[in-house]
């Protein structure tokens, strides 16, 4: 593992330059000759009938070019998630309905965005205000409002490219109101389990919805070239190929036709993936006027409509034994998904897939359930659903171990998986550092001085503890990357990869990879990306999968182009091809110094031996390699991932018991992400995922009343500050994933998860107090405190 | 969200900008870290906007005549920076640390800080988000949606106000017709619709702030509350005086003022439970709750008003044990 080059450094990174100069292009920069300006009307209320739409006075106004409404854009459907079970529910303008406040209604082209925005304040449309349900449990009951009707019509995307086949209907499963999704899962006996308990409890937990707050807005510009009959869209995404599948079959263009581009992304944190209406408009727009079209959402419409994370009940039944053994969990979480489904089919599967690797628990069950509201539309957010249940399972963990007086931590080591454990679904941990993980943490917060010790003063300290698991990329569209190297005549190389450089690094890493696949140094590698006509076929940037999905096929196609260096020179110097290798762009015989050829002399061989083969490698791997089937959302099986990252994390905080006031002092986070491939890179995952984790936790709410959104702007929706900041110890456990490109898998979700359970329990170790719903807030603290106080005189 | 149409000046001097002000519908910008969001909001549309930018004049801190005189354009940031502020009042300087985040203390002024409109989760919202909802009472609407009632109660949420009142500071309004000096308590009219005497369509331009220098002796500070380290506006805070003898128990004089709980900054009674009282832990405690119980928040942002007023307590008993010197 030392002798490796160019991996495991903490080499600066190649975008460094060009962002810190200002020079970067993000898609807010993108500027195009004679280019309009689009801007969406939106519904001002939950739920309402639209009887009618008036654009005249708005068409009207000089500087309009088009306006657009349901009426142009209707029998188009879409959506994130597009199966034969979860059918598409979302349209890019809305139809006949409106769902949440904020739903899209009209867009407008013009030729400023000041025009276009006073084109929107003409635009006259009736509503007939119908009622409107704002939790899922009420949303659930018979006689709730119905949000959607019958499914729509027409067969659904992965149909279509022929990944899926007609299933079982989620409706006949579960009979409630407003489903969008369900998924059931058991293992073992759950009934047996619970007998077999010495001491059982039930708690719920819930969480609130959080936002992104990527610092670039969401933007989207069209250019539509009628001769060519092509659109070209550079977006600010996660994943262009998933883009470009959906733009393709809602704008009912062959997939061909379009090119999605990414140009820098400011930011993206999950919310960036799913499918947009003001992408679909800035695409039907410029098919209307002939003209680019660029739509910059304001921040008020990205915290309202770009979804949030799901706003989760957690109901959670566990039972152990008196030697501090799990037998019994069963787990029941309902999702709130908003006016449409947006990733609720795929988190209440992932509250499930990201939780179940941590604890071997022979008797388990879970149910899942998405469910419509008139809310906003809730979608993937780093961790996917990991926070809110991690928050459930280890925040009763903690009250299960005071009340029989274990140590958490112990009662962790006792439960958790180990490396070579098979999961229950058929993956094998081939590498698992849990258990480093959580010695790691807790030492690093003297856990076991800190413990049960607040001090005597006002001001008390606890410390708490939890963990969480996460995949590295999964079977989704479009399942697979490719990668491909380009020598060069100067024996330097280009990478070509669809992957998107969204802040997490990828450009480097990947072109670390290849440098030290190839033998070369990362400078002596360019990197093309993020443009669906150049580039191969990738993953995306979203379910953590670039660094062991993408970066296999890196390595695949490097080890490709030394495979065909190789053997011209294999030729030339008359050796096996087993005795070369390469470094410092030569290649060398083992055990001969006397014969070594410089790359640029291998690429000249081949342009002159092998008919001009100018040296170009390629390859791919698969989401899953040991699957060709997708996992099952609704009944959680088949292969799930190649590999899962763990991390723990631990925190100490400092509670003022007057005020309810509290610090967090400090944070240990431990991240087995199997080897990192740049060691600053990994840092920055973890540490970027323990401020997120900690304003989740502490401070961040999108407040919601009658699904009216109270935190549209950084003044009231408070991310925590510099002020904020703990110490952070970032612990890189290394295991080595086998599947991974030098031992490689996920960073930069799961250490996010365990950090509002940590947080809670040690908030609980100071005071005594346990919050049972996010955020944790000196508010929520000082009542329980005067309750406690009360109680006990 | 862009701003709204509206002709703009910028005058180099005072004398040239007061005639301005009676063209109509005018508002004067000084900052604009208020005004600038609540143009984009659509909150206010003013034909006019007066910038006092240019007026050089306005922005100065000196002692004379007994008084230490700021001029309304003086930023923040000078404030807190300024050797005589820090010297001769040091709680003036921390309040306007305390004052949203260094950025904006860049940009924001004294002035702006004193004419801050009162703020409320149902008013601070875009044009859209407004739409969604019964017009409430400070926009022109039939009632407040906190209260339900024909009133507003959006609350004031300045962090220069309270200890500037605690020291009985005075201002300077310039008008057409003349200039008049008032006391900042008379300048606040605790009505939250209409905050201040220069608020709405104002007649005057706020050019000076007047510290009387014999409030030097005086123990003094501004502390706050606060969801966050920066940026965020009291959630409550406390403007506190106290003359103490020089044995320095002994209390001759004092002033608690509150902000981020009412329709102003409230100077409350409370504070006279201290005068002629030598300053021990029981007396604070005592004095805290009757001042607690004096303020009514109402919840017009995210923290509850129950909240608001405990913590308020525990702020004014932290303030009176630091300036008593008393150990915790
Ligand atoms: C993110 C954010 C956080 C904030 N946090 C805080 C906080 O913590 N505490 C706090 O106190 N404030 C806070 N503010 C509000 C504001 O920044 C300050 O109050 C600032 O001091 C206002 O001064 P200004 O010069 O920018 O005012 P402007 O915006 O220019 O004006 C504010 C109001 O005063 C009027 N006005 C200004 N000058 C005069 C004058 N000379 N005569 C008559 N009328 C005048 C204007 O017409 C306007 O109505 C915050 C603002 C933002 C955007």
């Amino acid at each position: 593992m030392n002798d490796h080059r160019v991996v495991g450094k903490g080499l600066p990174r190649i975008d460094g330059p060009e962002k810190a100069t200002g020079k970067a292009v993000f898609t807010v920069d993108v500027e195009l000759k004679g280019m309009l300006h689009g801007k969406i009307l939106r519904s001002p209320y939950p739920h309402a009938r639209i009887i009618s739409i008036d654009t005249s006075e708005a068409e009207k106004l000089p500087g309009v070019k088009a306006i657009m409404t349901g009426k142009d854009t209707s029998g188009v459907r879409y959506a994130f998630v597009d199966t034969p079970r979860y059918p598409a529910d979302e349209t890019p303008l809305a139809v006949d309905k409106v769902r949440y406040i904020g739903d899209e209604v009209a867009a407008v082209a013009a030729i400023s965005e000041e025009i276009a925005e006073e084109a929107l304040r003409l635009i006259k449309v009736e509503y007939e205000i119908l009622p409107a349900v704002f939790t899922p449990e009420e949303a659930m009951k018979p006689e709730a409002p119905v949000i959607h009707d019958a499914p729509m019509e027409g067969t659904s995307a992965w149909e279509e490219w022929g990944a899926a086949t007609k299933t079982r209907s989620y409706e006949k499963e579960s009979p409630h109101n407003n489903l969008n999704a369900y998924t059931s899962y058991s293992i073992g006996n759950i009934e047996k389990g619970f007998a077999s308990a010495d001491y059982i409890r039930e708690d719920r937990f819930t969480t609130k919805g959080t936002a992104h707050c990527a610092m670039e807005p969401h933007a989207a510009v069209a250019s539509y070239d009628p001769i060519e009959d092509k659109l070209d869209m550079w977006l600010s995404t996660m994943g262009i190929f998933l883009k470009r599948f959906n733009l393709s079959k809602a704008l009912r263009l062959p997939i061909s036709k379009v090119r999605v581009r990414h140009s820098y992304c400011g930011g993206a944190f999950g919310g960036k993936i799913d499918a947009f209406p003001y992408e679909y408009c800035a695409a039907y727009l410029s098919m209307k006027t002939g003209k680019p079209v660029r739509i910059e959402l304001t921040r008020e419409e990205c915290f309202m409509t770009t979804r949030q994370r799901h706003p989760i009940i957690v109901d959670i039944k566990t039972g152990i034994t008196k030697d501090g053994k799990i037998v019994a969990q069963d787990v029941k979480v309902i999702a709130d998904s908003g006016g449409y489904r947006g990733s609720g089919a795929i988190v209440v599967f992932l509250c499930h897939g990201f939780s179940f690797p941590v604890y071997d628990i022979p008797n388990y069950r879970y149910e899942g359930f998405g469910v419509y509201t008139n809310n906003p539309i809730r979608g993937p957010q780093r961790g996917h659903g990991a926070p809110q249940v991690r928050f459930a399972i280890d925040s009763q963990l903690d009250l299960i171990a005071r009340e029989n007086g274990l140590d958490p931590v112990e009662l962790m080591l006792k439960n958790v998986r180990h490396k070579g454990d098979r999961l229950p679904n058929g993956d094998v941990l081939q590498s698992c550092g849990l258990t480093e993980c959580i010695t790691g943490a807790a030492n690093a917060v003297n856990w076991q001085q800190n413990r049960n010790n607040p001090g005597a003063g006002r001001k008390k300290r606890g410390v708490g503890i939890s963990a969480s698991a996460m995949f590295s990329g999964a079977m989704y569209y479009p399942f697979a990357s490719a990668a491909m190297v380009k020598m060069h005549d100067d024996g330097t190389a280009t990478l070509y990869t669809g992957s998107q450089e969204i802040g997490q690094g990828c450009y480097t890493t990947l072109a670390q990879v290849l440098a030290e696949e190839l033998g070369i140094g990362l400078e002596d590698v360019r990197v093309v990306a993020g443009d669906t006509e150049l580039t191969p076929i990738d993953i995306g940037s979203f379910l953590s999968g670039g660094a062991l999905v993408t970066g296999n096929a890196v390595k695949l196609a490097a080890a490709d182009a030394k495979k065909q260096l190789f053997e011209v020179a294999a030729e030339s110097f008359n050796v096996p091809i087993e005795d070369l290798e390469a470094r410092d762009k030569r290649i060398f015989v083992r055990n001969d110094e006397s014969k070594t050829m410089p790359f640029a002399k291998a690429v000249q061989l081949s342009v002159f031996r092998r008919n001009g083969n100018p040296v170009i490698g390629t390859g791919s791997y698969k989401g899953n390699p040991e699957t060709d089937r997708y996992p099952s959302l609704a009944k959680a099986k088949g292969l799930f991932t190649p590999a899962y990252g763990f991390s723990v994390q631990a925190a100490e905080v400092e509670v003022d018991t007057e005020t309810g006031e509290f610090r967090l002092v400090r944070v240990a986070n431990f991240h087995d992400c199997g080897f990192p491939l740049n060691k600053t890179i990994v840092e920055g995952q973890v540490e970027g995922c323990t401020s997120m984790g900690q304003g989740q936790a502490m401070l961040e709410e999108i407040v919601l009343e009658n699904g009216q959104l109270f935190s549209s702007n950084f003044l009231d929706y408070k991310l925590p500050l510099a002020t904020e900041t703990p110490e952070i110890i970032d612990g890189l456990v290394s295991t080595i994933e086998p599947n991974g490109p030098f031992g490689a898998k996920e960073v930069g979700e799961g250490a996010l998860a365990g950090m509002l359970a940590a947080i809670a329990n040690a908030v609980h170790d100071a005071t005594g107090v346990r919050v049972r719903e996010t955020p944790v807030t000196p508010e929520k603290i000082l009542a329980d405190l005067e309750k406690l106080a009360k109680s006990s005189s | 969200m862009r701003l709204p149409e509206f002709d703009f000046y910028e005058p180099p001097t005072l004398q040239e900008a007061l005639p301005l002000l009676t063209s109509g519908n005018a508002r004067i910008i000084a900052g604009g870290t208020d005004l600038i969001v609540a143009l984009k909001r659509r909150l206010e549309t003013p034909a006019v906007i007066l910038s006092l930018h240019k007026i050089k004049e306005l922005d100065y801190i000196v002692q004379d005549e007994g008084y230490l005189k700021i001029g309304a354009m003086t930023t923040l940031k000078k404030i807190k920076t300024s050797p005589t502020v820090n010297r001769l009042f040091p709680a003036l300087a921390q309040a306007a640390r305390e004052v949203a985040s260094p950025i904006l203390q860049g940009q924001a002024t004294i002035g702006g800080n004193l004419c801050l409109n009162t703020r409320c989760r149902y008013y601070n919202q875009s044009e859209f988000w407004r739409q969604s909802q019964q017009t409430c009472y400070k926009a022109g609407g039939e009632k407040c949606l906190v209260t339900h009632k024909q009133d507003c109660s959006a609350s004031f949420s300045g962090d220069m106000a309270p200890i500037l009142l605690a020291w009985e500071a005075d201002i300077t309004i310039a008008a057409p017709e003349g200039t008049k000096q008032m006391s900042l308590r008379e300048f606040f009219t605790y009505n939250s619709k209409i905050p201040n005497q220069l608020a709405a369509n104002p007649k005057g331009i706020l050019t000076e702030v007047r510290i009387p220098l014999e409030k030097k002796e005086w123990s003094s500070l501004y502390t706050k509350a606060r969801l966050r380290g920066s940026i965020d506006f009291p959630l409550a805070g406390a403007g506190l005086a106290v003359d103490l003898d020089p044995s320095g128990r002994l209390c001759r004089g004092a002033a608690i003022v509150a902000t981020g709980v009412g329709p102003g900054p409230l100077v409350l009674e409370a504070a006279g439970d201290l005068v002629g009282q030598e300053i021990t832990g029981e007396l604070i405690k005592s004095v805290a709750q009757k001042a607690a119980a004096e303020i009514h928040p109402v919840r017009t942002g995210r923290i509850g008003p129950r909240y608001q007023r405990a913590r308020f307590k525990t702020l004014v008993i932290d303030g009176l044990t630091n300036l008593a010197e008393l150990e915790d």
